[in-house]
């Protein structure tokens, strides 16, 4: 189209706020400091006294997650980044789990890629034992 | 009954045999091994038995059932994306994800959290071109859910509209066509196209009926009729109906609108930070209609 056939156009004086609010943030954002998280969160407090800590992820979530295998059957939860003594908190969280479910329970140590593994899915048991101790 | 030495002797054998398996014990075999038809005996006709077109390779083709109409041809044809663009999906979004969104402030909540600030989150990416028309809002983490929100969303169920009321907040079901949808989505990319925002379209003829219903909070019902709505949900769920006040938590945008502050019809330069619109007469009363 030839600049004389497109229309006239008029400056709009406008608050650029509201064009502001419209763009998304470039990374992710650290979570405030709130009384309380209703949504079961909790930031990261760290445990000086534990000769292991578990790195959170981008997102500020505990890495534990459920891995599905062969079309449902085998259920794995996995504990990732687990930095310092690993056979120490494997050890402990081994313990805890088979007393919460009165069961044992198959697990393995990868201290190259630093994750857990414990056979049955108890991520959230998992979670709320990492929670209790502050990682 | 053996004796005491054989019991001993069979216990000792024991600790040194392989571990009892399938492949070491006698069981019926469904799938026997399959034998080629070489060799002395399996030569000749090679399991084609005596002339005949099967024996020459001349069989007939695949489907033919001797004559009869074959399946192929009797099933009627069922196109698989028939209608398929009539079918609209809307991701869910459930309140717990909300609730850990506002925690982690990957959400503003002193402001309208609609479709935009959803997908601006990072955590849910919708693709019109895939049908999706919208977020709808699952009650998975209803009962944990008391942040004061004031949400727009595409569909959400009285339970979850109890429960985002219930804890002092607002919310709408709103109707976005495809070309508002493509803005929305990604406001960045769009305002780098050089367009004009669009002109929100009304929602088409079967979905009229749920967005001007105030007991869905449709975006066109009359605000009377869902204050209403909102005293009789609350008797009906048993829960006291908090005073929501007027600012943040109530701005709503008009049924032809898509960005809060800028109207349909302007053009948003992003490098010189300035906004423009079109001064004919014609053009400026159709985009504000």
């Amino acid at each position: 189209m030839l600049a004389e056939e497109l229309p006239a156009v008029e400056p709009v004086d406008v608050d650029w706020s509201h064009v502001e609010r419209l763009l998304p943030r470039r990374t992710v954002p650290t979570p405030t400091d709130k009384a309380a998280y209703p949504s079961g969160w909790t930031p990261q407090r760290g445990n000086p006294s534990l000769p292991y800590s578990v790195r959170r992820s981008v997102n500020h979530m505990l890495p534990v997650y459920l891995r599905i295998m062969e079309d449902g059957v085998k259920r794995l939860t996995v504990v990732r980044n687990v930095r310092g003594d690993i056979w120490k908190l494997h050890d402990e969280l081994k313990r805890h789990l088979e007393e919460t479910n009165s069961r044992y329970i198959a697990s393995r140590v990868n201290e190259v890629s630093l994750y857990v593994q414990f056979k049955g899915e108890y991520v959230q048991q998992v979670k709320d034992w990492l929670r209790e101790r502050g990682l | 009954m053996a004796s005491r030495a054989g019991q001993e002797k069979a216990l000792r054998l024991l600790r040194h045999l392989p571990r009892v398996a399938l492949n070491n014990i006698d069981h019926p075999n469904p799938k026997p091994a399959s034998r080629r038809k070489r060799g002395a005996h399996g030569g000749d006709t090679h399991g084609a038995g005596d002339k005949g077109s099967k024996a020459r390779q001349h069989f007939a083709r695949a489907g033919f059932e001797g004559g009869q109409t074959p399946f192929y041809i009797r099933i009627p044809r069922e196109d698989p994306y028939k209608g398929h663009h009539l079918r609209w999906e809307y991701p869910p979004v459930s309140l717990h994800q909300l609730q850990l969104m506002v925690d982690t402030d990957r959400v503003d909540a002193g402001r309208q959290i609609d479709l935009t600030q959803i997908c601006n989150s990072g955590l849910f990416r919708l693709e019109p071109l895939r049908r999706q028309f919208g977020f709808q809002i699952t009650d998975e983490g209803m009962d944990e859910f008391v942040t004061p929100v004031n949400l727009e969303v595409q569909w959400a169920s009285e339970r979850v509209i109890a429960a985002v009321e219930r804890a002092g907040g607002t919310i709408t079901t709103a109707f976005y066509d495809m070309a508002s949808l493509q803005a929305m989505v990604d406001p960045e990319r769009f305002f780098k196209r050089g367009v004009p925002i669009p002109r929100r379209a009304l929602p088409p003829q079967d979905a009229v009926g749920y967005y001007t219903d105030p007991s869905t909070r449709g975006y066109l019902a009359d605000p009377e009729q869902v204050a209403r709505h909102r005293l009789t949900l609350a008797q009906k769920y048993g829960y006291e109906l908090p005073e929501v006040k007027e600012g943040p938590l109530t701005e709503r945008k008009d049924p032809r609108q898509i960005f809060f502050g800028l109207e349909p019809g302007w053009l948003v330069n992003l490098t010189d930070k300035q906004v423009w619109r079109v001064k004919d007469p014609v053009m400026s009363e159709y985009f504000r209609s």
